[in-house]
C-alpha cells in the first residue's frame, strides 16, 4: 500500500521546512550547477541567433577575399595568417571581370589612422574603400553621404567617420564640411556612418573612410605599394547572386588568383576566401569552448550538489531512525518509506533547481548587459534543467531512501 | 481477502453446534532466539497463548523476561524464531515485510512507552498518519482522527504539538493513533511507565473504557501491580516462559465519575 504522492510531497516539504538553513546549504551545489546549465544554453543560443543576425546584416552571400592563408588551428579553431603575399588592384579587376554572378564588388585598403580635429585625436582604422563598399556590406551613412566615383576618380580628401570617431573628435558640433587631419593629411568630413555596434570582431565602428586611390596613393603610398608596382587591397568583396552559385564563384575566383600568383599545382593558395558559412564554423568552435567549460562547471557542480543530497539524506536517515521505526510500526511498507525519502531528494534537488533557473536567467542576462547580444531562455531549456535537477535527486536519493526502507522497526524505535 | 480470512475462520471455530469464540490472538509454541556473535540468546522459550476479542490483559514479569520481545512478535514487528501465530485467523508468521507493514496497519494499534509522537507535527495529523498508509482520502481522515482524540478527551487539543502537551495528554494522542484505524488489537508495552501515577490512572480508564464500551481488546505491560490490577487477566512470564496466567476477580475501576464521550466509527 503506498500513499499518494500529494502527500508525499507535502512530507517532504515538512521535512525540508524542518531545517531550513540546512536544505539551503544543500542546495547551492545543485543552484550553480542547473543555473550553469540554463546560463549555458541561454548564452548559446543568444550567440548562435546574434551571429546569423550578424553575417545577415554584413550582407547576404558575401565573400571575402583576403590575402595569406587562414591556418586552422588544431582543434578546427581560428588561426593565424600565415604568408606575406598580398592582393592587388590588378586582381580585383581580373577577378570582377571574368567571374559571373557577381552582383556587386568592393575592395577596400585598410591601415591605422591618427585622427585629429583642433586638440582632439583618436586612433582608429582608416579604410580606402571603392563606392559600391556601402552596398556591399549593407551599411550606410546616418548624415552625410558615401564616397562616391567621382571621390575616387579625383582621389578627393573626403572622410566619412564611423561613429567612434565622430563621438571622439566631434562630441557636441556637427562634423559635416569639418576639416580632420589624418596622420597630419587634412581631410574634408562628407558624411557619418550609422552605428553598427560591437561585434566578436571588436568595436565596428572604429573606422573612418575614404576612397580608395586616396588612400593608396596619398595616405599610404609606401604601404599599398606592391613591388611589381600595382596597388595593394586588403580585401575584396564579392556579392553573389545566390547561395547556390557561391561554391563556382569560389572556384573561378581560385582559378584566377592561382594562375595571376603563378602558383604551381601543388603550391598552397597565397590567399584566402571567406564565406559566411566558414565563419559560422569558426566561431561554432569558439562557441563550443565556451560550451564545453560552462557544461564542465555545470556536470561538477551537479555531481557535488548530488554528492551533498546524498549526504544530507544520510544524516537526514540517521536523524530520523525513531521517526522511520514508528512510521514502519504504524504501517509503513518498505516501498511507502523508501518512496518518502526518495521523494524528499528529488524536492529537495528541484528546489535547487527552481533557484538555479532563476540564478542561471539573471547570469544569461546580467552577462548579456555587457555585450551585444541578448541571451534567449527557451523554455526547453527550463524543462531540461526541471528534468536534470529531479534526476539527480533521484539518482543521488536512492541509496538514503533505500537505507531507509531497510531499517528494522524495533531497532529503529529503540535508536537514541 | 483478510475479511473474508476472519469471517471464515470466525464459523469454523464452531464445535458440537456451539459456537466458541474465535481467538484473536493465538501463539502456539513461539520461541525467539537473538544471536549476538556467537552467542544464543534465548529471549522466548516457548510460548502458547490464546487471547479473545474483548480482553483487557496485563503482561508481567521480571525484566528481561521477554515480555518486550512477546509484545513486538504479536504487534508483527518482529517474527518468532519457531512456532506459528495466528493473528484474527491468519497465520502472520511467514509474511514479507510488506505484508506485516499492511497488517501492523490494518489491525494493530501499537503505543509505546515513549509516546514516538512526530515532532512538529500537531496532535490530528500525528493521529492521521496510519490512515495516511491506510490510503484514506484527506477529508475523511480528518474527521476519523478528530474523533478518536475526542474518544481520548482531547477533542480540544487537536492543533497542540507534542511539546505544548503533558505526558499523559500525548500518551492519549498516541492511543487516538493506535485505535483511529479501528485494529483488532491494541498493544501497549509499559504505556504508564514514563508517567505519574494520575496521568497512569487517566491511561488505564481510557484502556477500560475502549475495552467496555466498543469492546476493544487490549493488552498491555506493566511492572505496576496496581496498574494490571485494572484488567481482568494478568499473564505472567518469567525467563522466556509463561509462569502464570489467572484472572482478576475484582478489576479496579480507574475512571472518574464522568464518562468519556461516545466513540463514532
Ligand atoms: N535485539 C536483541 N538482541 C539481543 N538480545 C536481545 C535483544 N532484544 C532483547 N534481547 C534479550 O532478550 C531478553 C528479553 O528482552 P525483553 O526486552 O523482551 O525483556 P523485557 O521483559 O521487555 O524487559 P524490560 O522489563 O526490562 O523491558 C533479554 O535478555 C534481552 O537482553
Ligand atoms: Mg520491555
Amino acid at each position: 500500500m503506498n500513499i499518494g504522492i500529494a502527500e508525499a510531497i507535502g512530507l517532504a516539504l515538512r521535512a525540508i521546512g524542518a531545517n531550513r538553513l540546512r536544505a539551503f546549504l544543500t542546495l547551492i551545489g545543485i543552484s550553480i550547477g542547473i543555473s550553469a546549465v540554463i546560463a549555458l544554453l541561454s548564452i548559446g543560443t543568444g550567440v548562435q541567433d546574434y551571429i546569423n543576425n550578424q553575417f545577415t546584416s554584413a550582407g547576404t552571400n558575401l565573400l571575402g577575399i583576403v590575402p595569406g592563408r587562414i591556418q586552422r588551428g588544431p582543434g578546427g579553431g581560428p588561426g593565424s595568417f600565415g604568408s606575406s603575399a598580398f592582393l592587388t588592384l590588378g586582381d580585383y579587376r581580373a577577378v570582377v571581370a571574368n567571374v559571373s554572378n557577381i552582383e556587386a564588388h568592393a575592395a577596400d585598403f585598410t591601415s591605422t589612422g591618427n585622427f585629429a580635429y583642433e586638440s582632439r585625436t583618436s586612433q582608429v582604422q582608416v579604410s580606402g574603400v571603392t563606392p559600391s563598399f556601402s552596398q556591399v556590406r549593407n551599411w550606410r551613412p546616418s548624415i552625410g553621404r558615401f564616397i562616391e566615383e567621382a571621390d575616387n576618380t579625383s582621389r578627393s580628401r573626403v572622410v566619412v567617420l564611423g561613429q567612434t570617431v565622430r563621438k571622439d573628435l566631434f562630441p557636441e558640433e556637427d562634423p559635416i564640411g569639418k576639416q580632420v587631419k589624418i596622420n597630419g593629411l587634412p581631410f574634408r568630413v562628407i558624411g557619418v556612418m550609422e552605428e553598427k555596434g560591437a561585434s566578436f570582431l571588436g568595436d565596428q565602428d572604429a573606422i573612418a573612410f575614404i576612397p580608395l586611390s586616396t588612400a593608396q596613393e596619398r595616405l599610404f603610398p609606401q604601404l599599398a605599394q606592391a613591388q611589381t608596382g600595382d596597388r595593394i587591397v586588403s580585401t575584396i568583396y564579392l556579392q553573389v547572386t545566390s547561395d547556390a552559385v557561391r561554391p563556382q564563384v569560389e572556384a573561378d575566383v581560385r582559378e584566377i588568383l592561382r594562375e595571376r600568383h603563378r602558383l604551381a599545382p601543388d603550391d598552397e593558395d597565397d590567399f584566402s576566401i571567406i564565406s559566411q558559412t566558414e565563419l559560422l564554423e569558426t566561431f561554432g568552435a569558439v562557441t563550443s569552448v565556451l560550451t564545453l567549460f560552462l557544461g564542465a562547471i555545470a556536470a561538477i557542480s551537479l555531481l557535488v550538489g548530488g554528492i551533498g543530497i546524498m549526504n544530507i539524506m544520510l544524516v537526514s536517515v540517521t536523524e530520523r531512525t525513531r521517526e522511520i521505526g514508528l512510521r514502519k510500526a504504524i504501517g509503513a511498507t518498505p516501498a511507502a518509506i523508501q518512496g518518502q525519502f526518495l521523494i524528499e531528494a528529488v524536492v529537495l534537488s528541484m528546489i535547487g533547481g527552481l533557484f538555479g533557473i532563476l540564478l542561471g536567467v539573471g547570469l544569461a542576462l546580467g552577462v548579456t548587459r555587457f555585450v551585444d547580444f541578448d541571451a534567449i531562455v527557451q523554455p526547453q531549456a527550463v524543462v531540461l534543467a526541471v528534468g536534470f535537477s529531479a534526476a539527480v535527486g533521484l539518482f543521488f536519493g536512492l541509496y538514503p531512501a533505500r537505507r531507509a526502507s531497510k531499517l528494522n522497526p524495533i531497532e529503529a524505535l529503540r535508536f537514541e | 481477502m483478510v475479511a473474508e480470512a476472519i469471517v471464515s475462520s470466525r464459523v469454523a471455530g464452531e464445535q458440537n453446534g456451539k459456537p466458541e469464540p474465535m481467538p484473536v490472538i493465538d501463539v502456539r509454541n513461539v520461541t525467539k532466539i537473538y544471536k549476538m556473535g556467537d552467542i544464543e540468546v534465548p529471549a522466548l522459550r516457548g510460548v502458547s497463548l490464546k487471547i479473545y476479542p474483548g480482553e483487557l490483559v496485563a503482561i508481567m514479569g521480571p525484566s528481561g523476561s521477554g515480555k518486550s520481545t512477546l509484545m513486538n512478535i504479536l504487534g508483527c514487528l518482529d517474527q518468532p524464531t519457531s512456532g506459528s501465530y495466528f493473528l484474527d485467523g491468519l497465520d502472520v508468521s511467514k509474511l514479507n515485510d510488506s505484508k506485516l507493514a499492511e497488517i501492523r496497519n490494518r489491525k494493530i494499534g501499537f503505543v509505546f512507552q515513549s509516546f514516538n509522537l512526530l515532532r512538529r507535527t500537531s496532535a490530528i495529523e500525528n493521529v492521521e498518519q496510519p490512515l495516511i498508509y491506510a490510503g484514506v482520502k484527506a477529508k475523511e481522515r480528518r474527521a476519523r482522527a478528530k474523533a478518536a482524540l475526542e474518544a481520548v478527551g482531547l477533542g480540544n487539543r487537536l492543533d497542540h504539538h507534542p511539546n505544548e502537551l503533558s505526558g499523559g495528554q500525548q500518551q492519549r494522542v498516541a492511543i487516538a493513533r493506535a485505535l483511529v484505524n479501528n485494529p483488532a488489537i491494541i498493544l501497549a508495552d509499559e504505556p504508564t511507565g514514563n508517567l505519574d501515577s494520575k496521568s497512569g490512572a487517566e491511561i488505564m480508564c481510557i484502556f477500560q473504557r475502549l475495552n467496555m464500551e466498543r469492546g476493544d481488546t487490549v493488552i498491555f505491560v506493566t511492572h505496576d501491580p496496581r496498574i494490571a490490577a485494572h484488567t481482568r487477566r494478568i499473564i505472567r512470564i518469567a525467563d522466556g516462559l509463561i509462569v502464570g496466567d489467572e484472572p482478576v476477580a475484582d478489576p479496579l475501576m480507574a475512571c472518574p465519575d464522568q464518562p468519556l464521550p461516545d466513540f463514532k466509527h
